[in-house]
């Protein structure tokens, strides 16, 4: 048995079994079952980076069979990367969790509607982070659509267990619209095994997909995850459902699951398709663009806290795709800091987003309003949850010395290299709208001298999970080298 | 191919055309599911035609049967919901939640270019010779079951199998976090059992269907049959032990009906894992363990699955009232979104 093989089993059966733990059992394990997941995916994933430094990317034969008969587990640095992003943000919020649903392991079945489901928060989520945990290590096209299955039912519904019924009807749409993304991805499955007879990522690289039907194919399946990743301009199931769900759903669904889908993007055009088209990378950064602009023109409209969130994960998403062009500036050559900028930056903004969402609940919850205007003088009475909205805002933007900061510049600098001016303007642009919208929402926090009346004091736990988040993304600005050295190994064409 | 043959595959190919066209046209949403129904059955034919007599089955079983029962429990709270004869837009749909046309011609040319682009794309390409199906025959023998389905089902793929189940686990959780207490199909234990045709077709299906899922989870690692199909069935007889009053329902607050439910995900995993330390692979059963080990899990699969069919069918998930501190929350709302939802919910 390998470090590799070791780990992975860890890293992906570990929030399975939990996931059983906290659904099957009584209600005092369900905290179990979030400590269980939690330490599984934390330990598996510092298990799979020390071994992918060791000895490079390494693989675990499912079943003992390979491809193209079984199925393969890849790890290398850009996934290794994410799970551990995945691990910390998911520790810290279920932390969160844990005293947002009033202490998970005391819900009994008789209690109060929003009670019963959420006893349910706890299995659905270890659910979703077995899957997300599966798309990181996943080597074959038809075994990510079962991922993408479990990841899209649960996280419709996580929207739902807000109990009103804009969120039941939000958590549908986004249901429905992530079965539509998942059936244009299958086409794009069936497509590639009619014309290649294998399902094996790698295998399919080692071919060279080239010519009508893998192009529809590619298409087809790049249509589906752009749905699920909300690009512009498929993005508008996003806010509502992202600002529907409970806070800690809000944190993960925006922090982590349009992770998943862009994770697969970066895999089927680099690692599959060698870079795809030029046209068709262009394409993909315009729509970024798009994006950017009109996400965070839309968060400076908002009159609610977390729509305003909502549309900055919008506009930052955007910046993923900007990457799409900048790491291929000609045929034949790929620039490595485009690579690890646009990577940095999906990391920085999962643990910047889902400070800023935990932040956002924490206030929310003090004054029971998510209303812009009900929260003024918030900041006098939760100044840990103010200083990780501003600071985990202030990382977004791009300040040093953030994660933010350091992804920005090195895609700054692998669009000044090849003198790619307009995308500049984009990301600078982006920067200042981001900066705008975050001292909106503080302006509005500092805004009285006197603090709130009507207040619900918050847990102190709550607070600090929001503001560890946070400080991590300040502080990963810091060790962004060893990021960087991660995410080299085996880099955008691992195969 | 006979003549006959190709006569009969022209006419399933025309009748599954003319049955999905009238289903995306059709107002009404009864038709719609009667159409549903319908198109599954057809298409089971065309499985049978393409010699595909396990995806045959399931899509009989599962794609028709448990969907279509789904369906018609659902038109029926809706009608309940409705009253006698009251005119609804969710059972007889006028038009005037449709998206804007410009919106509706986007999508639906968009999706005959693929169509057409997919079919005209794969009837012109040279294709290369399968040969996955060859080496999956080569390799049966290692697999311990003799039916290439269940080996790829089983073995070969065994981890997309394990997730499948976690798909249908997630489902149930997700319908019962949805369950806020409404009221729920079946009658109490104990009350009397007042239809005389159900209590004889209980008396007589039952038994008959438990024998032909205990079969085909058997034969599975032969002949077509396995964990699905016999789950599917399964859970027909749990309905209708249900409906009839001599089971409880099975509800999220019962102990046993958690456990049948992560049962089977929770053997397949921990069998995963415990031929990792002699083999040094997940799911890499040790030599003359395939046989035993794939039955042992296809017996727990079968129960979960038709737990978790009889309690989707069973459960009643509510909506919740909306809620007026999120209304006028989106003055300043989205263009696009605005489209995509057709004005309704402004």
């Amino acid at each position: 048995m390998t470090p590799f093989e070791l780990w992975s089993t860890v890293v992906i059966f570990g929030p399975l079994l939990a996931s059983v733990v906290a659904l099957s059992a009584r209600p005092a394990l369900l905290r179990a079952g979030l400590v269980l997941g939690s330490l599984s995916a934390l330990v598996g994933s510092a298990g799979l980076w020390r071994a992918v430094i060791l000895y490079g990317p390494g693989r675990h034969l499912l079943g003992g069979w390979g491809q193209p008969l079984g199925i393969e587990l890849w790890i290398d640095g850009f996934g290794v990367a994410m799970l551990a992003v995945t691990a910390l943000v998911g520790a810290l919020t279920s932390l969160y969790a844990n005293s947002y649903f009033g202490d998970l392991s005391e819900l009994s079945v008789r209690e109060s509607p929003a009670g019963r489901g959420a006893r349910f928060f706890a299995p659905l989520w270890l659910l979703l982070w077995t899957a997300l945990n599966g798309i990181y290590l996943s080597a074959d096209l038809f075994n990510l659509y079962v991922t993408l299955e479990i990841l899209g039912l649960s996280a419709a519904a996580i929207v739902t267990l807000a109990v009103s019924r804009q969120a039941t009807v939000a958590g549908m749409r986004y249901l429905l619209v992530s079965l539509i993304g998942s059936l244009l991805y299958l086409l794009g499955v069936a497509l590639l095994y009619v014309q290649y007879g294998t399902l094996s990522l790698e295998g399919l690289a080692a071919i060279g997909p080239s010519g009508p039907i893998p192009a529809i194919a590619l298409a087809a399946m790049t249509v589906g995850m752009a749905a699920k990743t909300a690009l512009f301009p498929f993005h508008a199931w996003l806010p509502p459902a992202h600002a529907g769900a409970p806070a800690p759903g809000s944190a993960i669904l925006s922090a982590l699951v349009v992770k998943g889908s862009f994770f697969i993007l970066v895999r089927l055009w680099f690692s599959v398709y060698g870079g795809g088209s030029p046209e068709g990378l262009v394409l993909l950064g315009v729509l970024g663009s798009g994006a950017i602009l009109w996400g965070s023109v839309l968060a400076l409209r908002q009159v609610s806290l977390k729509r305003l969130i909502a549309y900055s994960t919008v506009a930052q998403l955007g910046y993923l795709f900007v990457m799409f062009p900048l790491l291929i500036p000609e045929p034949g050559l790929w620039n490595a800091d485009a690579w690890t900028g646009g990577l940095l930056l999906a990391i920085s903004h999962a643990l910047a987003k889902a400070a800023m969402f935990l932040a956002a609940g924490n206030m929310s919850y003090a004054v029971a309003q998510d209303r812009l205007t009900a929260i003024s003088g918030v900041a006098h009475r939760l100044p840990m949850s103010f200083f990780a909205f501003g600071v985990g805002g202030l990382s977004l933007a791009g300040l040093p010395p953030s994660a933010g900061f350091v992804g920005k510049w090195l895609l700054l600098r692998s669009a000044f290299e090849t003198a790619h001016w307009i995308w500049i303007a984009v990301i600078a642009v982006g920067g200042l709208l981001t900066i705008a919208y975050v001292l909106k929402v503080l302006r509005y926090a500092l805004d009285r001298d006197e603090a709130p009346e009507d207040f619900r004091p918050v847990p102190r736990r709550m607070e600090w999970a929001a503001a560890l988040l946070a400080l991590a993304a300040m502080a990963l600005g810091v060790r962004a080298l060893e990021l960087v050295e991660l995410l080299l190994v085996g880099g955008p064409f691992p195969w | 191919m006979t003549a006959l043959g190709l006569l009969l595959d022209a006419s399933v190919v025309l009748l599954l055309v003319a049955l999905a066209t009238r289903l995306l046209l059709t107002r009404h949403l009864f038709e719609a599911i009667v159409l549903f129904v319908s198109y599954g059955l057809t298409l089971s034919l065309a499985w049978v035609r393409l010699g595909a007599p396990n995806i045959a089955l399931a899509e009989a079983a599962l794609g028709a049967g448990v969907t279509g029962a789904l369906f018609l429990n659902t038109y029926q709270r809706l009608a309940e919901r409705i009253g006698d004869g009251a005119k609804s837009p969710l059972l007889e749909d006028d038009g005037s939640q449709d998206p804007p046309s410009w919106f509706k011609g986007l999508l639906g040319g968009g999706v005959i270019l693929l169509g057409l682009g997919a079919g005209w794309a794969l009837i012109g390409a040279g294709r290369r010779p399968a040969f996955l199906p060859h080496e999956i025959a080569a390799r049966l023998p290692e697999t311990g079951v003799q039916n290439p389905v269940t080996g790829v089902l089983l073995n070969f793929r065994g981890y997309d199998t394990l997730l499948e189940i976690a798909v249908l686990v997630a489902a149930m959780a997700g319908v019962w976090s949805l369950d806020r207490g409404s009221r729920r199909f079946g009658r109490a234990r104990g009350e009397p059992d007042e239809d005389p045709v159900l209590h004889a077709l209980t008396r007589f299906a039952v038994p008959v269907t438990v024998v032909t899922a205990v079969y085909l989870t058997w034969v599975g690692s032969t002949e077509p049959g396995g964990a699905f199909q016999a789950g599917s069935l399964l859970a027909g007889a749990g309905v209708l032990l249900t409906v009839a009053g001599i089971l409880p329902p099975p509800t999220a607050a019962s102990r046993p009906v958690r456990a049948m439910v992560a049962g089977g995900m929770a053997g397949f995993v921990l069998a995963g894992i415990a031929v990792l330390p002699l083999t040094g692979q997940f799911l890499h059963y040790p030599e003359g363990w395939a046989y035993p080990m794939i039955l042992g899990i296809e017996a727990l699969l079968t129960v979960s699955i038709a737990v978790v069919l009889v309690e989707l069918f069973v459960d009643v998930p509510a909506v919740p009232e909306p809620d007026p501190a999120l209304e006028s929350i989106d003055p300043s709302g989205d263009p696009l979104g605005r489209a995509l939802r057709g004005g309704e919910d402004s």
